[in-house]
């Protein structure tokens, strides 16, 4: 109307990140290592997104995927082993206004941090979660890890590991207040770029395990899913993931999948032969803690002056 | 003169614009919850001044509108840089002079300088803040690109991170080359149509008085020869101070001059020109040139505008000067040819009168500018407006226009003055409102350039409004009062191919729709849909305001009818009712502003004259929807014709089915009881389709006739083969390769590997970094370089990867 078509104002966009903004030190990670790879997809999403940096925070535990928040030209907090995820829900509880992103690998998430893991998966914070599931310990040279396959030589099971690896996606997937639950290989930076964006934008904890090879310590281990695309299966939804007509031509088995569906999820998350890619599980009505425990009054520092007066008070001599 | 371009010529790197509304700090329209029943007296006081214009005293409602505007209108208000076309760029600096919008030239500017990637985008949005501050700086209606631009640029600067600036400067500097220094910017404003078209008229005079004043001036060649030869062959061309300076300086003592001069002069001379026509070639040279001068002259004299009344005398001016100068170069043309009798042609061109002049006469006249207001347009300044549109001499008529279009206590004679010059059907006939700048500017192009006299009548708006001169005169064109259209004169026989309405919007409707997000009082967002009438245009006239009366919010009643409903109501269904048009209080609040009946009636009248342009234009033409439903309903007619055909075949053909299925079942069960062998054909079963007989018959070793040909694209990629590459899409930035030659490999802007520079290193690298490479992604092709060492081992070891 009046001449003017529906974009009618001039879009200066306010400042523009692009992705040297996101990029930070040199990555000290060994070359070929997948880490590298999610380090990438990361950037490009945040420049996708336009997120500030200043108003984005990586958060971490311990160990190779922990030195991420070097990397990122954002906030970050490279924290202590298995607790990368306390720090990150006390980080969105009194910043909800941050945008938070928690790397961790298998050991930091599945061993130490196991009971952040399950209370933080409970609780549905709304922040990214992303487990660099290498399957064994890198950083201190190659022990065996919840996630090792069993028979996986490694320096604290020479004779190969004894127990089945923990399935990290069905003991998610198991907890109350489940919302959001992901699978990608890292050797795929589409597939992976398509479901980090689908969990940036759930509102809730957004869990992605992302399969990363290790170059050094198990570089043959993924050997069989690399070199066999038909040992990977593309679920594919309306929302999620959605296969270039390159990749599918590379990439064969694809199956249609309801992320809505917890049962199916489920079955999905025990396939292992072949490893099933996508977006397992989506429910965007579970409660998300941050949401419900905002804060409903503002602590300024006068606030807090005035309530440590009143505790002081309490023991003060009136000399008058 | 290049037509006005709204498109820009960029493709994907346009100045990208965002949706109205998306702003956050848009203002929201506000509606407050519904009061339930209205207050039958304010019903009551609202029919009354409906019907009568008063209202009775203590019902709460006073007429007349304070600040408010159509509710449609509100959400544009608040953008202090919308992307409107004004001002339009006028660059003059080639001579032909090129229009543009602003938006149009910031896009083109975008491609010129942007590029891909994260670089382009930068520029992108610099360059839209820099476009958003010249938009929101208060410019003068005529000023400079170039001024304008870097003070835009200044502004603009101290915004700028300073990790960006080195990026804005090179940004600036880029494309402050393509900043013309003689463009000018020309801002919506009532002095701006005739800004167009002197730039518009400036290229077609020159245009048009070329081959004229080719003609005048090899005619005064020609004449100026006849006189000359007249001269050298006189006794004067032989004294002797002539033929020394014919002879030249360095020959001046050579010669004895006086004996030459002598002796010449004893020759006979020629008889030479009679004085009487040596003193036609005289006055017919001078002639041509005086006339050609006035007529042709400086191009700012000739597209002086004049007033109405001083352009009647300037036409008779102008008249007198093309017959004075038809008759010179008609004389010239007959005294070159030697043909020129004075008694039979002096008789001819002095009896010349104006109506004997051919339209191809008056083709020869470059346009004469009259430019007008609404002040100009009493019942004299309208005639002599008629006037002058009926007369051959190409009078450009430029009326811009102010005030209601159609004030209910005074009918304006626009509307009136249009359709006549219309009706009249021989001046070139544009009316627009100052917002249309498509129009306004394609169509004073044509008006400019249109043979005879021509009409541009623009709207610029309601007097006395507070609105933006943009939105004021947009109101007019979407409310009716002032729709933009072309009348062609000449141009084919149906009216639908001289008249377009097509500048406006929803030019098949009666009436503009669009709508506006309403925030309820509970929070809920909702989308209202209203149509824009010439009420609507009305409620944002300044003069008019008395006749609407604005209703508390919360009053609602089945006895309001919105505006378009109300419009297009009968008298007999209007009984009772009364209409309102949405409105946008100050503050933010919507209204139902409901109008007096004299505005109504205005209203229907706009209607009226608008179907009319409609049906003229060919829209909704009587005549031919007559024909359409004929024709529909002779189609529909055959169609059931058919239809029931069909049926019968159909019911027809099951029944021989069924009888025929029927046999068969018989047959089978009789050759079951019968102890035929199992699956024997019996006669009843039908033949198999002839594709499975085909499938049945082939036989098994027969080479698949499905079987794919190899695919084209296979031969072309075992071509490609012979070149290095990297399948950069399925790179997963794992840096192997780009830590083993960073010449060879690099990332591009998303960090994925890609061949830099295949000859940057040796064929090993290439064979190296596709073993590394844990995705198996990079094909090392064919070596380049034959001589290199151990080349055999390195193929061996390429081919896993080829």
């Amino acid at each position: 109307m009046f001449g003017l078509h529906d974009t009618a104002t001039v879009d200066t966009g306010g400042d523009y990140y692009s992705l040297q903004d996101y990029q930070s030190a040199v990555p000290r990670w060994c070359p070929g290592c997948g880490d590298n790879t999610i380090l990438s997809s990361v950037q490009k999403l945040c420049r996708d997104e336009q997120l500030p940096p200043e108003k984005t925070v990586f958060v971490s535990g311990i160990g190779c995927s922990s030195r991420f928040p070097h990397y990122m030209g954002t906030y970050g907090f490279h924290s202590l082993h298995g607790r990368a995820l306390p720090i990150a829900q006390g980080v969105k509880i009194r910043r909800p206004d941050l945008k938070v992103f928690v790397n961790t690998g298998d050991g930091d998430c599945c061993s130490i941090g196991t009971a952040h893991w399950i209370h933080a998966i409970r609780y549905n914070f709304d922040m990214v979660v992303m487990v660099h599931d290498n399957e064994v310990y890198g950083m201190t040279k190659m022990q065996t890890s919840p996630t090792t396959p069993k028979g996986i030589k490694t320096n604290t099971t020479p004779k190969g590991a004894f127990l089945d690896p923990l399935n990290i996606l069905q003991a998610t997937l198991g907890i109350s207040n489940v919302s959001f639950v992901a699978n990608v290989v890292e050797w795929i930076p589409e597939v992976m770029y398509q479901v980090l964006q689908e969990a940036y934008h759930h509102k809730g904890f957004s869990f992605v395990r992302i399969v990363q090879r290790c170059p050094h310590f198990l570089p043959s281990i993924f050997d069989p899913l690399l070199q066999d695309p038909n040992k990977l299966l593309l679920l594919t939804d309306e929302r999620g993931l959605k296969p270039s007509d390159d990749l599918r031509k590379i990439y064969k088995n694809e199956r249609p999948h309801d992320p809505s569906d917890l049962d199916a999820a489920r079955r999905i998350a025990d396939e292992i032969d072949p490893m099933p890619i996508g977006v397992l599980y989506r429910n965007e009505d579970v409660p998300v803690y941050d949401e419900i425990r905002r804060a409903t009054r503002v602590v300024t520092h006068d606030v807090r002056r005035q309530a440590l007066d009143r505790e002081f008070d309490r023991f003060a001599v009136d000399l008058a | 003169m290049e037509a006005i371009d709204t498109q820009s010529a960029g493709g994907d790197d346009e100045v990208v614009a965002v949706p109205i509304g998306a702003s956050t700090g848009n203002p929201v329209l506000r509606r407050r919850t519904d009061a339930g029943t209205a207050d039958p007296a304010v019903i009551r006081a609202l029919k009354q001044f409906f019907r009568t214009g008063t209202i009775p005293p203590g019902t709460g409602i006073a007429a007349g509108l304070a600040d408010h505007v159509p509710a449609l209108l509100y959400p544009y208000l608040s953008h202090p840089a919308l992307r409107t076309p004004w001002p339009v760029v006028l660059d003059e600096t080639d001579g032909t002079p090129i229009l543009r919008t602003l938006t149009a030239w910031f896009d083109d500017l975008v491609a010129a300088v942007g590029d891909s990637g994260d670089e382009g985008e930068l520029r992108r949005r610099f360059l839209a803040r820099v476009e958003e501050a010249i938009r929101t700086t208060d410019l003068p209606d005529d000023s400079n690109l170039e001024e304008a631009w870097w003070a835009a640029v200044d502004a603009v600067r101290p915004g700028i991170r300073s990790d960006r600036r080195e990026t804005f400067e090179e940004c600036v500097r880029s494309a402050a080359s393509h900043v013309s220094g003689s463009a000018r910017l020309v801002g919506c404003s009532s002095a701006a149509p005739l800004a167009i078209a002197r730039a518009h008229a400036q290229g077609f005079v020159a245009e048009m008085a070329r081959p004229v004043v080719e003609e005048i001036d090899r005619l005064r060649t020609s004449l100026q020869n006849l006189l000359d030869v007249e001269q050298e062959e006189s006794a004067d061309a032989v004294v002797p101070e002539r033929l020394r300076g014919s002879a030249g300086g360095a020959w001046s003592d050579a010669f004895d001059f006086d004996a030459l001069s002598h002796l010449l002069d004893e020759a006979p001379h020629a008889a030479g020109l009679p004085p009487e026509r040596r003193e036609r070639l005289q006055t017919r040279t001078e002639g041509l040139v005086e006339h050609a001068a006035a007529l042709f002259g400086k191009a700012s004299s000739v597209l002086r505008p004049y007033s109405i009344r001083g352009a009647r005398e300037a036409v008779a001016e102008r008249t007198e000067r093309l017959l004075a100068l038809y008759r010179h170069l008609e004389a010239a043309r007959l005294e070159v040819a030697h043909r020129y009798r004075p008694e039979l042609h002096d008789t001819y061109l002095d009896a010349l009168t104006p109506a004997m002049l051919s339209p191809e006469d008056f083709r020869r006249c470059p346009p004469l500018f009259v430019q007008a207001d609404e002040a100009a347009l009493d019942a004299a300044g309208a005639g002599h407006i008629l006037e002058l549109l009926s007369g051959p001499v190409p009078v450009k008529v430029l009326l811009v226009l102010r005030g209601a279009a159609d004030d209910p206590e005074e009918p304006s004679s626009v509307a009136a003055l249009t359709s006549i010059a219309i009706g009249q059907g021989r001046a070139c006939v544009v009316q627009t409102a100052l917002s249309d700048v498509d129009t306004l500017s394609d169509g004073i192009a044509e008006a400019v350039r249109h043979d005879g006299p021509a009409l541009v009548a623009v709207h610029a708006g309601a007097e006395g409004t507070d609105l933006p001169t943009y939105f004021a005169a947009a109101v007019a064109r979407d409310g009716r009062a002032a729709p933009s259209l072309v009348f062609r004169p000449g141009v084919g026989r149906p009216w639908a191919d001289r008249l377009s309405v097509d500048g406006n919007d929803a030019a098949e409707a009666d009436w503009t729709r669009g709508s506006v997000a309403v925030t309820n009082e509970d929070g809920t967002v909702e989308e209202v849909s209203s149509a824009f009438t010439w009420l609507d245009y009305a409620a944002t006239c300044a003069s008019l305001s008395g006749f609407f009366v604005p209703v508390e919010p919360g009053v609602r009643d089945e006895a309001m009818i919105p505006a378009d409903e109300f419009l297009a109501r009968s008298a007999t269904e209007r009984a009772g009712t009364v209409p309102f048009v949405l409105c946008a209080s100050s503050d933010g609040w919507l209204v139902q502003a409901v109008p007096a009946r004299p505005l109504v009636c205005a209203a229907e009248r706009a209607l009226d004259r608008w179907r009319r342009l409609q049906e003229l234009a060919g829209i909704g033409n009587s005549f031919a929807e007559r024909a359409v439903s004929e024709v529909r309903a002779r189609a529909e007619a055959e169609r059931d014709e058919a239809i029931a055909s069909a049926r019968e075949a159909h019911a027809a053909e099951m029944d021989r089915s069924i009888s025929s299925v029927a046999e068969a079942i018989v047959s089978n069960i009789a050759a079951s009881l019968l102890d035929l062998p199992a699956g024997a054909p019996t006669p009843a079963r039908r033949p198999a389709p002839a594709a499975t007989v085909d499938q049945d018959q082939a036989a098994p070793d027969a080479p698949a006739a499905a079987e794919p040909e190899p695919v084209e694209e296979e031969a072309g990629e075992a071509l490609a083969l012979d070149e290095a590459y990297i399948e950069t899409i399925r790179c997963t930035s794992c840096n192997e390769c780009t830590n083993l030659n960073k010449q060879l490999f690099a990332y591009n802007d998303e960090k994925q590997a890609f061949i830099k520079d295949a000859s940057a290193g040796p064929y090993r690298d290439l064979v190296t970094a596709a073993e590394k490479c844990p995705v198996r992604i990079i094909h090392p092709g064919k070596p380049l370089n034959a001589d290199e060492p151990g080349l055999d081992d390195l193929l061996e070891r390429a081919k896993p990867f080829l």
